[in-house]
């Protein structure tokens, strides 16, 4: 078990680590006995952050409190100036030397069986993992710490339920990378089959991308030191420069874009009417806003929606550049991120399950997201909360013909799944269901508020009538058809992609509107799993089958809708061991 | 097709759920209804007549509570615990625990005993007082209870999923 133990200095005051230090090796590829300090980058890296966020929330009060007013109408210039960059300078100088402190107490330590961190300080915490607990290892690295070459190291265990990862918080790329070889050097389960492929057929357009990102993964930076990883390369892929280029365009952000463009677009017209202005005003006025007063503000909208979907595009870019996944052994590695990088090490025999997601436009490219979900943990500075991302992407966006040969090559255990054709579908009686369910509620509530609307409209006497108000109930019943059209087609194609397989080691899971999500998760990751009955479902005869497994930060839950009853008692039995 | 589970709670643990259904409706009943009664018996004392007639409108709101807390006390003191405790069924067999819960929404669990981490028995003051305790089970993905339990029974109930849970892997 791991544990955090406060050790026993009398009234919590610091005292110094007693043990002599021992230097991290210089390029050895092993960690010497002892324990170490982290790298002392951290003194000055954390010191700007806290210090840049203090000064941030000092400004936002300054600002928002008016404070600012006063300052500037009470004194003079001459000596705001330097208070302003005193309080900086103490400020930074306060958060430098908290860290310091932290740096100064910090110390961490492998043995044969565990991790140990020693940290705090005031308040001392020793934390003990030991290696066969260690679900995952991640580095980040920001910008400023990619040139200097050091990374935050995250390592994540299975705690139950307070699951929270102990954090390394600077060290040497090169340091970071042989702790890592030898966390997975001594938990056993490597793979030794599978075969090393590299991609024979590189067209130019990758060749750049590859090498941009060698050039970004490989800023090593001013301490990272060389490394070389002893344990082979099994399989490995990057992303295309056509795979970024497209993954970026195609995301359903961009659905949201052009429904919010769509909608202003209506509304532009509905509202138009409004501007033939009656009043006597300058003719000028009357002129320009009767003429320009649609197109201006379509175009503002159109801009808007294309800046935001080129940032969009951007920001893909910048999250998924120099993706590259890789299988050494037992162990999946994978790597994003143009600006700031992320580094993931997880050992094949913790992932919980595969997702393979397909968004709506994705799904008519014939392209797929995959991600492995493992056991995740809370920083320990990081106060409830899910983490940015749960799990491991293995692929942001592949082309659905090679999900069975990446899955096959990463996540060997996943071979025995369900194929396409074992997937049984829901009887009869879910297809009403979820028109009930996604139509029929939608319909009746919006369509009894644009009645009500309707009504009061027609209730305001004819002498005050704007055409406007007329127009806008029309759009408003047009949007209202427009969408049950939408969501009767959504429901329609839940019903006939909604389906579930098992066998003895798997059991696959799908289901999706436009879009389409299949979830397989091995027999042996189900912590627990049942059915659920709603009273309409009991008339209906049918149950939902659902499966939780360990997964995520607390646990993830899979479930399906609408099973007959017969074949959710039957899967009820597959659960039985 | 599997019948239900087949053991069930002990009788008594419907006396703990009706003493915190009384407490709860109790509560929500003072709550909800004294500041509307006193604002009424306030404005009742004074001589106005706008004063006299908001007094009675508040007076009536006030028997209007009283009333639904009454219908409240027969649901969730007398009826739901009654029949929820008909619905709960659970079985300890040899490799899975099986629970059957859920007034309306009906809820069938299985608990692989391979995958329990650890099970423990649990007794509050009001278990204790009715000579009840309750079992915990917890996997990696949270924990199960069943809630009242004969002390004994609990307590060989732990023991037999401590042994059948022994082989299972801390590790997930």
């Amino acid at each position: 078990m791991r544990c955090a133990i406060r050790s026993p200095y009398w009234l919590g005051l610091p005292k110094k680590m007693s043990e002599p230090l021992t230097n991290p090796p210089s390029a050895a590829s092993e960690i010497a006995p002892g324990r170490h300090p982290m790298h002392p980058g951290y003194v000055i890296l954390n010191g700007l952050q806290v210090g840049t966020s203090i000064i941030a929330i000092g400004l936002a009060f300054l600002v928002t409190s008016g404070g600012w007013a006063w300052l500037v109408q009470g004194a003079s210039l001459s000596w705001i100036i330097p208070i302003a960059i005193g309080g900086l300078v103490a400020i930074i100088a306060v958060t430098s030397l908290v860290s310091w402190l932290y740096y100064q107490r910090y110390r961490w330590e492998i043995t044969e069986t565990d991790i140990h961190i020693y940290a705090g300080i005031i308040i001392k915490r020793q934390t003990h993992i030991p290696f066969q607990r260690v679900q995952a290892i991640e580095f980040r690295a920001g910008v400023v710490q990619r040139i200097l070459g050091i990374v935050r190291l995250k390592i994540e265990t299975a705690g139950g339920a307070t699951n929270k990862a102990a954090i390394i918080p600077a060290l040497k790329l090169a340091q970071a990378e042989i702790l890592r070889a030898e966390v997975f050097r001594r938990k056993k389960g490597e793979l030794s089959q599978g075969t090393p492929s590299s991609s024979a057929s590189e067209t130019e357009a990758d060749r750049l991308v590859r090498q941009v990102g060698d050039k970004l993964g490989g800023l090593r930076g001013l301490y990272a030191e060389q490394y070389d990883e002893t344990s082979e390369i099994e399989y490995e892929y990057g992303l295309s420069a056509k795979e970024l280029v497209l993954s970026a365009i195609s995301g359903d952000h961009n659905l949201v874009l052009l429904a919010v463009l769509f909608g202003g677009l209506t509304q532009l017209g509905a509202i138009a009417p409004l501007f033939n202005l009656d009043e006597p005003v300058e003719w000028i006025v009357k002129y320009a806003i009767a003429n320009y007063a649609v197109p201006v503000l379509s175009a503002i909208l159109i801009t808007i929606t294309i800046v935001s979907y080129l940032l969009g595009i951007l920001g893909t870019a910048i999250s998924y550049g120099g993706f590259k996944a890789r299988r050494r052994g037992g162990r999946i590695e994978v790597e994003m991120g143009l600006l700031a990088r992320q580094y993931q090490a997880v050992s094949v025999s913790r992932v919980q399950s595969v997702v393979i997601k397909q968004g709506a436009i994705r799904r008519l490219l014939g392209y797929a997201e995959i991600r492995l979900q493992t056991i995740d943990a809370l920083d320990t500075n990081q106060q409830g909360g899910q983490p940015r991302r749960s799990g491991v992407l293995l692929h942001p966006f592949v082309k659905l013909a090679r999900v069975a040969e990446i899955l096959s090559q990463m996540v060997p255990d996943y071979e025995e799944r369900c194929g396409e054709a074992e997937l049984r579908s829901l009887p009869k009686v879910a297809r009403r269901r979820v028109f009930i369910r996604h139509v029929g509620f939608f319909v009746g509530f919006y369509a009894g508020l644009a009645t009500a609307l309707t009504i009061g409209v027609n209730q305001i006497p004819t002498e005050y009538q704007i055409s406007a108000l007329s127009w806008l109930v029309a759009a408003v019943w047009i949007l209202l058809a427009l969408l049950t059209i939408g969501r009767s087609v959504a429901a329609a194609l839940w019903y006939r992609q909604a389906a579930y397989a098992y066998n003895s080691k798997m059991l696959t899971i799908r289901q999706g509107y436009f879009g389409l999500t299949t979830t397989i998760i091995g027999k042996r990751r189900i912590q627990w799993g049942g059915i659920n009955q709603n009273p309409f479902q009991r008339r209906a005869g049918v149950a939902s089958i659902q499966a939780t497994t360990a997964a995520g930060v607390v646990n993830t839950t899979t479930t399906l809708r609408d099973l007959s009853h017969a074949e959710a008692l039957a899967y009820l039995d597959w659960l039985r061991p | 097709m599997r019948t239900l589970p087949s053991r069930k709670l002990d009788k008594r643990i419907t006396r703990v759920w009706r003493l915190s259904a009384l407490a709860n409706v109790v509560v929500w009943a003072t709550v909800g209804t004294a500041p509307i009664g006193v604002l009424a018996l306030i404005l009742g004392a004074s001589s106005s007549p706008e004063e006299q007639t908001a007094a009675t409108v508040l007076m009536a709101i006030t028997f209007g509570l009283l009333g639904l807390t009454g219908l409240a006390l027969i649901v969730f003191v007398v009826v739901i615990p009654k029949i929820r405790w008909i619905q709960w069924r659970f079985d300890v067999l040899d490799e899975e625990i099986d629970i059957h819960r859920g007034i309306f929404w009906r809820k069938r669990l299985i608990i692989p005993l391979i995958r329990v981490q650890n099970v423990e028995t649990r007794q509050g003051p009001i278990l204790r007082a009715n000579r009840l305790a309750s079992l915990t089970v917890a996997t990696a993905a949270g924990e199960h209870t069943i809630p009242g339990l004969g002390i004994e029974e609990a307590d060989a109930l732990r023991d037999q999923v401590a042994v059948l849970a022994r082989i299972a892997q801390e590790d997930v």
